[in-house]
């Protein structure tokens, strides 16, 4: 950028950039703040609004159903993530090498799901996961297996729940990481290939290091999306009560404790620790996954 | 080009099986979908979910799904419809104009403003939905279609996808050029640099609208009147009166769910379709920092 | 109501006080309503008004239009919002808001007391006959008025308890209906044993079912002192003695454990999986629409005793009530009390589609309602039978002004601890414990008696 138009356009940058920037003010930064604010209040059904300090955040830390939603949607990204990328990443792969027939069909195929809005894969897998006459039992019983529980227990309600999400973002993971490997400079394929490297190993020592940092962006955005678990263990509630129990998640928490048990204070503190742990989270795998003088976000 | 080519023309059988075997998992529940929404509630758990049952029902699930509580999933529709439309316009508009803005342009405080922005692509939005609950209600917008469309405006990431695209596809010598002609820098952004971050603005059109389209949660706190909502509220209510019990349990009722929900698919798939090219290129930007 | 704090509380008191003392004037002239409220009542029903009505009721349309027939000026705008929960999530989000609430809501009796203590609920006293409350059984009116004299909302639909069993599959094991809960647990083994496919029941996994049976071994759990004060007292001896038969009956393996209302539990009626049901009058007509294979082999039976008294519980059964910050009150009032009282409404709400166990005594004695019978219950007069347990339903039960938490801990601490085949009793204590611990939390005096 030239020195002129630095000058001299001050005011038109700030011009374009404003619109965004008061809405992000107003309808980001704001209620952050704001249930900041109202985190430091407690309101009963009886007695007035009072200030509390952070007594809701000493009750939060020592509440073991908060504690429960935190560990749980932790577990959860440990189980769906690795796997989840795994799936887009190989897929992504597979559709660039050149070895595959139909590559056309199967980008589509695995990317469709993407389109289906969380309540209602969560209503179509909820028939695949009835216990006694659901889908998947019923393909079981033609291979003489016995019924299988899918939420009998919280790890496998989040085995279960994984299945639904990966299904759901591994096509939209997988099209992320196509893109960037078509933005790669062919140039060390066609070295490789002309070292006579065959598909597989240009995937593996070409291609997938370069995919590192198109990885590392689909790791930060999966972070932040299994943390906010909430439209699916909601929806899956009805099918197993004690599993998919009112803490499953934070998100499942703080809407509970908001208009079950009519404490918004304490559900704005459940929100507002669960930003602050999402950012610190995030943060820290970007600090961890950097490497050297490379910036990945 | 040419060597890439020449591995191309060798398909490996075994890759392709192992992706076919692959794409069942993505496929099936589709499948479920379509065959389930064409049978009655008895066939739904006595036939097999991947093929039609006994009876051929669709007509009459979906004469349920357009007639039941006097036609509201037509409105539930439209509202999805409207909120992402004008949702995902504003949205990528703001985040085109802000984009351009930080790339183009330098001015007080507008690199803290961007790694504020940057840093913010990091806030959870379902964390947010609470608070903004509470403020929202505190100036009436609660039960408005604001509610809805107004947080799904701000999209950092698309401000930051759009950073990036303008500092690769526009030239800054264009717009010196543009300036020595005597063009002033609105008429600039309108009639020259719009044109070229196309691509990258149909691209964060198309993340908004998937975003806003599948939202669920916001819509959910927000809106309390049913002609207000977006199809997944809908839907889900409508869920639970096919399943919760008491005496609106109407358990015939779940072929219109399932029903409705095959046919919410549609709407959605077909701009996956149509606009398929736009992820790719869009999202390699995000993907990939020259 | 010795120490009132809040101020609207305090103008709702006051209002009912005036209502009431109205009322006593006038009533050696008219049964009715005082003149005033008479002709408020007639100046309302005479403006054009639209009201919004949130109900999931099946049919509630029907009542609806006998409503606007008789008062054409008003427009009644009846939206499903979901059920239950659903619903209510929408009024607690609406009531912080004060924003998107319908004019009258249909509520279950259970969370009546949360509405009211929320400010939800309008009192429509005022503008009821004084006779009002004598209209319905007197467990059934004390469940929506309070001392005071208030009225927070118009019964619509009670949930008597009552076994319904498969009098088929019964006979064929040589069973007779339960007359006490030993006998059930017998039977339980004796059918599971002979076909481990079959179950005597379900598992009890639902909150309100549960609720249902505490209420019929006698459990009292909630008593408000004062607007401020609350006893609990969650882990009586019924509340353990009933929790441990379950418990016990599960650790032995002789119930499944599956989660209600899915399209699982359905078909388990229909397959034959499960054989009774300690259900409400309501669920009549659930199992009906669920087992239609099995039709004709059904029959109803009082719940089984613990000591051998007739005694039954309730579970369910709804309201309708008309919320505070509806503008058009006395249309609102009206309408709610018309779709549940009208001699025809009334009738009504006992058929199909909508089928609800009334509250009506007229229409609980009318001889219609206790010689219909019902071909799939073998041509039985199950709805009489049930009109029969209604009249054994125990009396003086009280919610908490937070029943939603009270539920919800019951799944995490008691549902949970029968399914892991732990200490019930343990369990029990600990739902108290939470209870006690939220209670104070919400600013109440608690007390444990």
């Amino acid at each position: 950028m030239s020195n002129s138009s630095l000058k001299s356009t001050k005011r038109t940058g700030l011009f374009f950039v404003l619109p965004f920037f008061l809405l992000f003010i107003a309808l980001l930064i704001f209620p952050l703040i704001y249930s900041g604010y109202i985190s430091l209040y407690h309101k009963g059904l009886v007695g007035g609004n009072k200030f509390v300090g952070f007594e809701n955040y000493v009750k939060m830390i020592h509440d073991p159903l908060w504690l429960s939603s935190v560990i749980r949607v932790a577990l959860y990204f440990l189980l769906q993530v690795p796997l989840m990328l795994i799936i887009a990443t190989f897929c992504a792969l597979a559709i660039d090498s050149g070895k595959l027939r139909f590559p056309k069909f199967f980008r589509i195929a695995i990317f469709i799901p993407y389109a289906v809005p969380a309540v209602i894969g969560a209503i179509i897998w909820s028939y695949f996961y009835g216990y006694n006459y659901g889908f998947l039992n019923t393909v079981l019983g033609y291979f003489h297996i016995g019924k299988v529980n899918f939420f009998a227990t919280q790890l496998s309600s989040l085995n279960s729940i994984s299945a639904l999400v990966t299904w759901e973002f591994a096509g939209y993971n997988m099209i992320i990481l196509y893109a960037a490997l078509k933005g790669l400079s062919t140039e060390l394929y066609e070295a490789a290939a002309v070292d006579g490297a065959g598909a597989i190993k240009t995937a593996i020592r070409i291609k997938l290091p370069q995919l590192y940092p198109a990885i590392f962006l689909t790791l930060i955005f999966s972070i932040i999306g299994s943390f906010q678990l909430f439209t699916e263990p909601l929806q899956f509630q009805n099918l197993a009560p004690t599993t998919f129990n009112d803490q499953y998640s934070p998100n499942v928490y703080a809407y509970n404790v908001a208009f079950k048990g009519q404490q918004l204070n304490y559900a704005a503190t459940i929100s507002f620790s669960l930003g602050l742990i999402i950012a610190i989270v995030a943060t820290a795998a970007t600090l961890i996954g950097s490497r050297k003088g490379e910036k990945l976000i | 080009m040419s060597s890439k080519k020449f591995y191309m023309t060798k398909k490996s059988n075994l890759l392709t099986l192992i992706m076919l075997i692959l794409s069942t998992y993505f496929l099936i529940p589709l499948i479920w979908v379509i065959t389930s929404s064409t049978k009655s509630v008895t066939d739904l758990f006595s036939t097999f979910g991947l093929w039609f049952g006994k009876s051929f029902q669709l007509w009459h699930n979906l004469r349920l799904v357009f007639t039941s509580d006097a036609g509201v999933y037509k409105v539930w529709l439209m509202n999805s419809l409207i909120y992402s439309i004008v949702g995902a316009l504003g949205a990528a508009l703001l985040c085109t104009m802000a984009g351009y803005g930080f790339s183009k342009y330098k001015f007080a405080g507008s690199t803290a403003i961007f790694r504020t922005v940057l840093a913010a692509v990091m806030i959870p939005t379902a964390a947010l939905s609470i608070p903004t609950f509470i403020i929202f209600s505190k100036l009436g917008l609660v039960n408005t279609r604001w509610a809805v469309i107004l947080p799904s405006l701000i999209s950092p990431l698309g401000v930051y996808l759009m950073k990036v695209y303008s500092d690769t596809s526009i030239p800054n010598n264009m717009i010196e050029a543009a300036r020595i002609d005597g063009a002033t820098e609105f008429k600039i952004f309108k009639s020259i640099s719009l044109r070229m971050l196309m691509p990258g603005f149909v691209t964060v059109l198309l993340l908004s609208i998937v975003g806003i389209w599948n939202n669920f949660f916001l819509p959910l706190i927000m809106l309390s009147e049913t002609n207000l909502q977006p199809l997944p509220v809908g839907l889900f209510i409508w869920y639970g009166r096919a399943y919760n019990g008491g005496s609106g349990a109407d358990p015939e009722f779940q072929v219109a769910v399932i029903a409705s929900a095959g046919l919410s698919l549609i709407p959605l798939i077909i701009v996956f379709l149509f606009l398929q090219r736009y992820w790719e290129n869009g999202l390699s930007l995000g993907a990939v920092k020259e | 109501m010795t120490s009132i704090k809040k101020r609207s509380v305090v103008v709702a008191a006051v209002a009912t006080l005036l209502a009431s003392t109205v009322l006593v004037s006038v009533s050696a002239q008219s049964a009715n309503a005082a003149p005033a409220a008479n002709a408020a009542i007639k100046k309302a029903m005479d403006t054009p008004t639209t009201l919004t009505f949130w109900s999931w009721l099946p049919g509630q349309q029907n009542q609806v239009d006998l409503f606007t027939a008789k008062y054409p000026k008003i427009k009644v705008k009846l939206v499903n919002v979901g059920s239950g929960g659903a619903e209510y999530s929408k009024i607690k989000a609406g009531l912080a808001a004060k924003a998107g609430l319908p004019d009258v809501a249909q509520i279950e009796f259970q969370y009546v007391p949360t509405f009211k203590v929320l400010n939800g609920l309008a009192n429509i006293a005022p503008y009821l006959s004084r006779t009002w409350k004598s209209q319905f059984p007197a467990w059934i009116s004390a469940q929506v008025t309070d001392s005071n004299g208030g009225v927070w909302a118009v019964p619509q639909d009670s949930g008597p308890m009552g076994l319904l069993y498969r009098s088929d599959v019964f006979a064929a094991n040589k069973i007779t209906p339960p007359k006490t809960w030993a006998e059930f647990a017998t039977a339980a083994a004796t059918l599971h044993k002979a076909d481990a496919k079959q179950y005597i029941s379900n598992m009890v996994m639902d909150s309100g079912n549960m609720n249902g049976l505490y209420w019929q071994a006698g459990a009292r759990p909630f008593k408000m002192t004062s607007s401020t004060a609350i006893n609990i007292k969650l882990n009586d001896a019924a509340t353990k003695k009933v929790t441990k038969f379950w418990g016990d009956l599960y650790s032995a393996g002789n119930l499944p454990a599956d989660p209600y209302w899915t399209s699982d539990w359905n078909a388990a009626f229909n397959k034959g999986k499960f054989l009774s049901w300690p259900a409400a009058a309501w669920g009549i007509g659930t199992v009906a629409a669920a087992a239609a294979d099995t039709k004709g082999n059904w029959r109803s039976a009082p719940l089984p005793t613990w000591d051998g008294k007739a005694v039954s519980g309730n579970w369910g059964g709804s309201t309708v009530a008309v919320m505070s910050t509806s503008k058009n009150v006395i249309a609102a009032a009206v309408l709610a009390d018309f779709v549940n009282t009208d001699a025809a409404a009334a009738v009504s709400l006992t058929k199909p589609p909508t089928g609800d166990f009334p509250v009506m005594n007229t229409v609980l004695s009318s001889a219609a309602f206790s010689s219909g019978t019902n071909e799939f219950y073998g041509g039985t007069t199950v709805q009489k039978n049930f009109a029969d347990y209604n009249a054994t339903v125990g009396k003086n039960y009280e919610w908490s002004p937070f029943q939603d938490q009270v539920y919800t801990y019951w799944t995490n601490d008691v549902l949970d601890a029968i399914l892991k085949k732990t200490d019930t009793a343990a369990a029990v204590d600990k739902w108290q414990a939470d209870t006690v611990a939220y209670a104070k939390a919400q600013g109440y005096t608690v007390t444990t008696n």
